[in-house]
């Protein structure tokens, strides 16, 4: 997807009237054309362009900026967006301004990206880590269960119930936890992540474990499935090595060759798969969050994208990249701490 | 393939052209017999086919929802002459699912076939040829593995122009990744075997060894594949449209679900939500147990297990 550069569009157009230059602050990777501001007849409006994502990401800045720059647009309000530089030069900016930890600054909140990500990312990081946590420690038990009961009732009952949780929309079982647990019964809140008057200390902590309660269950309840589907898959694989043979020959009880030598060694390429999940339930954080209006990245995002937020959805695509990295690189090196064979650096 | 005592009596005796012929019917013959023991495949096709007559005879089954339904039938749960109740705006919501299927299985038939298509390019490209090359187009289907592919749907959604068929393009745009790895690997697997090496010594061009060799032997892992990505861009478009970036002048499943959120009864009026988000889970659990059947009807290895 190209940005097409047209005579008169965008900032290889000559500048119409004085155009003011201002001080090159720490925000000026995007700003309005200073000249054109109260021009609405823009000559690179046309319908040809609609269906250019790029363009028109960087029209609907432009457009942003003119309404903004219709209110005054004073020179100091750290929104004003520097469109009016080429993109090479706009990216190279942004990449400089990056590496100081200058994300830019929201346009719908006036605040700078990175508070506003450092705001919601801790409760998106607590919902997906706790689910994560619950999904291994319902997993293991499940799909031992299943590889000892393999080819009989509960192997098969396992083996459903997984293949249905993952086929749930997620907005659905949202509402049903939210209609049994929460307005029937009582148990937990339906919505937000803490109460305002709970008191510090403890208090805090249990309002707050009781947000998470509903939003855990719902993703880990929609996730469960690759876990457990593929832990009994390898288990399924490392029975048939030969060392389990010599397990049993040796006069291992069943329950030490499937715990000891099958689960253990079944136990790496799934920690593998617990790094890669991560992004998934990210992912289903989206939903999660937007129907319990839960305040992390993913209602963020949903936010952004409704206010054409781009700054803060570009900070949060990066935040979102950056830890889904970080925690497979933290995969790879609890692997290597499982599994002796494997030495980093030689 | 297994090939019984009778069957290959039955080649011998045919001429040399009619023995290939006849042992590739006996495969697909045995390939339907297999399938056919198979419970829960069979029962995923049941369904499937009938969720697809169903949307097929949306017309016959009901009139297309308008703006708005009929004034004495607002809000009114399940019953006769409504067997899924009506919304608020006093529209049949049997009428928006049957509707919704053809919308939900044209987005998730375009996205499993742009996907599929992407992976396949892909998939070769990053498997068949060593190096640098391989090993960029490998790099790119790690990333797109391991990154959360929703947000960058939504944020794709809400700038393209919204219709099902931009929604399909967007979803397939970033559904590839499983279907690359499948084909990566098969493509790493066939390319040193005995018979393609040969194909390489009487001088077969590598685009002819991709299209006529090493793509039909990594047939069937893809086939069985398109059924989890269709699944998987069933719920896709689902989640998408239940925020709101759906096509606004289409009904889909969830649009539906999208109406019920925004109509503030989502959780008094748990009909709503709930006969739509049945029928996405029906389709998605029916292609499913397709694509388990189809992995071990296609494996010869999981036979017999």
């Amino acid at each position: 997807m190209t940005v097409r550069r047209r005579p008169g569009a965008g900032s290889s157009a000559p500048r119409q009237g004085g155009a003011v230059e201002r001080n090159g602050d720490a925000f000026d990777q995007l700003s309005p054309p200073a000249g054109r501001a109260g021009d609405h007849h823009h000559p690179d409006r046309g319908d040809a362009d609609f269906h250019d994502p790029a363009f028109l990401t960087r029209r609907s800045h432009l457009n942003l900026c003119r309404s903004l720059h219709d209110r005054r647009d004073p020179p100091e309000d750290p929104r004003r967006l520097r469109s009016d530089r080429s993109i090479p030069v706009q990216y190279a900016k942004y990449l400089y301004q990056l590496a100081q930890g200058n994300l830019g600054v929201s346009i719908s909140q006036r605040e700078p990206v990175s508070d506003v990500i450092l705001e919601t990312l801790p409760w998106t990081l607590l919902l997906a880590g706790s689910s994560l946590v619950l999904s291994v420690l319902l997993a293991v038990p499940l799909g031992v269960l299943a590889v000892w009961q393999r080819g009989r009732s509960s192997d098969l009952l396992v083996r459903a119930t997984t293949v249905i949780t993952g086929a749930l929309f997620v907005p659905w079982v949202a509402l049903v936890l939210m209609n049994f647990f929460g307005r029937r019964l009582n148990w937990f809140p339906i919505g937000g992540a803490k109460s305002p008057l709970a008191e510090p200390g403890w208090p805090t902590v249990v309002d707050e474990l009781r947000h998470l309660a509903l939003p855990v269950a719902v993703l880990t309840l929609t996730n469960l499935g690759p876990f457990v589907l593929f832990l009994r898959t390898s288990m399924v694989e490392v029975l048939q090595e030969d060392y389990i043979r010599t397990a049993r020959a040796k006069g291992a009880v069943e329950r030490r060759v499937l715990l000891r030598h099958g689960l253990r060694n079944a136990l790496m390429p799934f920690a593998t798969l617990v790094g890669l999940r991560l992004g998934f339930l990210v992912s289903g954080a989206i939903l999660v969050e937007t129907v319990f209006a839960y305040p992390g990245v993913g209602r963020l995002v949903f936010r952004a994208v409704q206010q054409h937020d781009y700054p803060v959805l570009q900070g949060a695509f990066l935040m979102l990249a950056v830890t889904v990295v970080g925690f497979n690189l933290l995969t790879d090196l609890v692997y290597g701490m499982l599994d002796p064979r494997i030495r980093y650096g030689g | 393939m297994v090939a019984s005592a009778s069957d290959r009596l039955d080649v011998r005796a045919a001429t040399v052209a009619d023995a290939a012929d006849q042992r590739r019917r006996t495969g697909w013959r045995l390939v339907v017999s297999l399938y056919r023991r198979d419970v829960l495949g069979m029962a995923g096709l049941a369904i499937l086919i009938a969720i697809a007559a169903l949307g097929i005879l949306a017309p016959v089954i009901a009139d297309y929802p308008g703006a708005y339904g009929e004034f004495e039938a607002i809000n009114l749960a399940p019953k006769r002459g409504h067997p899924f109740g009506t919304d608020e705006l006093g529209r049949d919501i049997l009428a928006q699912t049957v509707w919704g299927a053809r919308s939900s299985f044209y987005v998730a038939a375009f996205a499993t076939l742009i996907a599929t298509g992407l992976g396949i390019v892909v998939g070769l490209l990053s498997g068949y040829f060593p190096g640098l090359g391989g090993d960029l187009f490998t790099g790119v289907i790690d990333v797109f593995l391991t990154l959360p592919v929703l947000p960058l749907i939504i944020l794709l959604a809400s700038v393209v122009s919204p219709s099902l068929t931009t929604l399909g393009l967007v979803i397939g745009l970033f559904s590839w990744p499983a279907t690359a790895r499948i084909v990566r690997g098969e493509a790493i697997r066939l390319r040193s075997a005995d018979f393609v090496e040969a194909t390489r010594v009487a001088g077969a061009t590598s685009s002819r060894i991709l299209l006529r060799h090493i793509l039909p032997n990594a047939a069937p892992p893809i086939f069985i594949n398109l059924s989890f990505v269709a699944g998987a861009a069933i719920l896709a478009e689902a989640g998408i449209a239940f925020l709101g970036l759906g096509d606004p002048t289409n009904w889909s499943w969830g649009t539906i679900l999208s109406h019920a959120q925004a109509s503030g009864r989502f959780l008094e009026s748990w009909w709503y939500a709930t006969f739509p988000s049945l029928f996405i889970t029906l389709t998605v659990v029916a292609l499913n147990f397709l694509g388990q059947a189809m992995t071990e009807v296609l494996n010869p290895r999981l036979r017999g297990r």
